[in-house]
């Protein structure tokens, strides 16, 4: 079943101060039920801009998006969204933090979904702790239950590991596997990074300037081991085509 | 190998204590001078006027000792006027401060949510707001009489403007993303005002509590030396008219007082609401 459906999104500022004059132009893919979806792009490809209108924060100059046949219109409990710096509610718990999304939805189950979330991120013993007094990984992992805590049809992830350390960052990724496996949920995760992107997603929708540039399944089982061939490969297909878009630009 | 790194280790856990103890140790030696400090003041107070009791190096009425500012709090407590003067300026300062701290808050929030009232309304505050407010007291007396509105609202102005300047500050610092992820969780446009924008102001809300409290207690002692029959201030003007030095460092102490107790009381609400603020990572361990 199709979960996202984009259609002739286009996206421009005025007075934009890029060598192009739109942000996003003729951006048109699906998502199935389910799936994992990476966005890889250098920054300014307007990956950022595509999360924005996917969350509803923005909206686009032109086309359409739609997630469980609704169009997006505005932000909403139906899509999640797990940011950069988590963006967590210094002032609440993490038990608050991660039951905010159930308590204004009314829902009389709230503290029962933020205990069962924070068991599935291995919190227990944290949830009177407040985000400032975590590490890095562990306040992503809030970030990534209390998005999860509203059971959105659509999980948007804005480079959620980019501020961890290298070692956080490869565990959080097998951790994050894990979660999606469980939940079922379908992913929208936005990174740079081309390994971060061959290993966690079904397919990666490459961005350059504005367009999908390319759109590839990764036909390899989980769990991915970084040192097969096949990884390599692929890995090594997303980076010649960065060495070929860099080139162009050159001889512009 | 193994035994050399736990010996090390226990090298640094026994070196840490070591400085843990040192670092107490001093803690206890500042406390203990800070005390001293307090103590040693009175006693050189007490020793000079005495002193000149008996030498008469200058008028003794000039400086009455502490013994004797004890004396007259006493006397007055007999007279039963003490209490009287001091609830009089507490309940002043209670509504005053009160009430210009509620106004404040909440032409902040209408100043940071409506640009069009930004602009009409923040030029003519800019224009008034550096005016002391006690400037203004003799004008709200000829306005307003000599009751207790014109004091009221002398210390509500005090009070009013830096808290003004600080809940815009706050509304206005809130991460937007902050704001972007209530949304996101199903937020509406007020339930991010309550929960994301006002929680987040909240603590710069409370410095300009702190920093307007001095202010609003000048005004209740300028208010109160003006056209009052009461109160602590009332007490200091009473005193100069009959030369009672006492009275009026015994009232001046006791206005010392209450301010101390109000801002200890706005440090404690402080801490109980701001807890995550002060919970550092000394207990992270992943």
């Amino acid at each position: 079943m199709k979960n996202v459906l984009i259609k002739d999104l286009y996206k421009s500022y005025e007075n934009q101060n890029i060598d192009r004059n739109y942000v996003l132009d003729n951006i048109n893919f699906e998502v199935e039920d389910n799936e994992f979806i990476c966005i890889l792009g250098k920054s300014g490809c307007g990956k950022s801009t595509l999360l924005n209108l996917l969350a509803g924060f923005i909206k686009p100059t032109k086309g359409e998006i739609y997630v469980s046949g609704k169009l997006v219109q505005r932000p909403s409990a139906e899509i999640g969204v797990v940011f950069q710096d988590h963006a967590l509610f210094p002032w609440y718990t993490v038990a608050e933090n991660i039951a905010f999304g159930p308590k204004l939805n009314k829902d009389k189950n709230a503290d029962k979904i933020a205990t069962r979330l924070i068991d599935m991120v291995g919190l227990n013993g944290y949830e009177d702790h407040y985000p400032n007094s975590l590490s890095g990984g562990m306040q992503q992992r809030v970030g990534i239950a209390r998005a999860l805590a509203t059971n959105p049809k659509l999980l948007l992830m804005d480079e959620p590991l980019g501020a961890l350390d290298a070692l956080t960052r490869e565990k959080m990724r097998i951790e994050l596997l894990k979660i999606w496996e469980k939940t079922k949920k379908t992913i929208i995760f936005i990174t740079h990074s081309v390994s971060e992107a061959v290993y966690l997603a079904d397919r990666v929708i490459l961005l350059e300037e504005g367009k999908v540039g390319m759109d590839v399944r990764i036909e390899i089982e989980r769990p991915r081991d970084t040192k097969d061939q096949r990884f390599i490969d692929y890995v090594q297909m997303f980076k010649d085509r960065f060495t070929e878009q860099e080139l162009l630009e050159v001889n512009k | 190998m193994e035994v050399e790194v736990m010996e090390a280790n226990n090298e640094v856990i026994f070196r840490d204590r070591l400085r843990e103890k040192v670092s107490q140790n001093k803690d206890d030696i500042y406390r203990i001078l800070r005390f001293i400090s307090i103590v040693a003041f009175f006693i050189i107070w007490q020793l000079i006027s005495s002193i000149n009791q008996s030498i008469e190096l200058f008028n003794p009425i000039l400086l009455p000792s502490p013994v004797m500012v004890i004396q007259t709090a006493y006397h007055m407590y007999l007279k039963g006027v003490l209490a009287k003067h001091l609830i009089v300026s507490l309940i002043r300062i209670i509504i005053g401060f009160g009430l210009g701290t509620v106004v404040a808050v909440f032409m902040g929030v209408i100043l940071s949510h409506f640009q069009i009232l930004e602009a009409l309304i923040q030029p003519v505050l800019n224009l008034i707001g550096p005016i002391p407010a006690f400037a203004f007291l003799p004008l709200f007396i000829v306005w307003f009489g000599v009751g207790e509105f014109p004091k009221i609202l002398l210390i509500a102005y005090a009070t009013f403007f830096p808290i003004l300047t600080y809940t815009v500050d706050g509304i206005k610092n809130i991460n937007p993303v902050l704001i972007r992820s209530a949304l996101s969780l199903g937020a509406n446009q007020f339930q991010v005002f309550t929960k994301v924008i006002f929680k987040g102001a909240l603590p710069n809300i409370f410095i300009g509590m702190k920093v307007s409290l001095a202010l609003s207690f000048s005004a209740l002692v300028i208010a109160e030396m003006m056209g009052a029959d009461s109160g602590l201030g009332y007490i200091i003007v009473d005193a100069r008219n009959w030369f009672r030095l006492s009275n009026m460092m015994l009232a001046a102490a006791l206005i010392g007082i209450e301010y101390t107790i109000f801002f200890k009381l706005i440090t404690l609400i402080e801490r109980s609401l701001f807890k995550w603020k002060s919970e550092g990572l000394k207990d992270a361990v992943e």
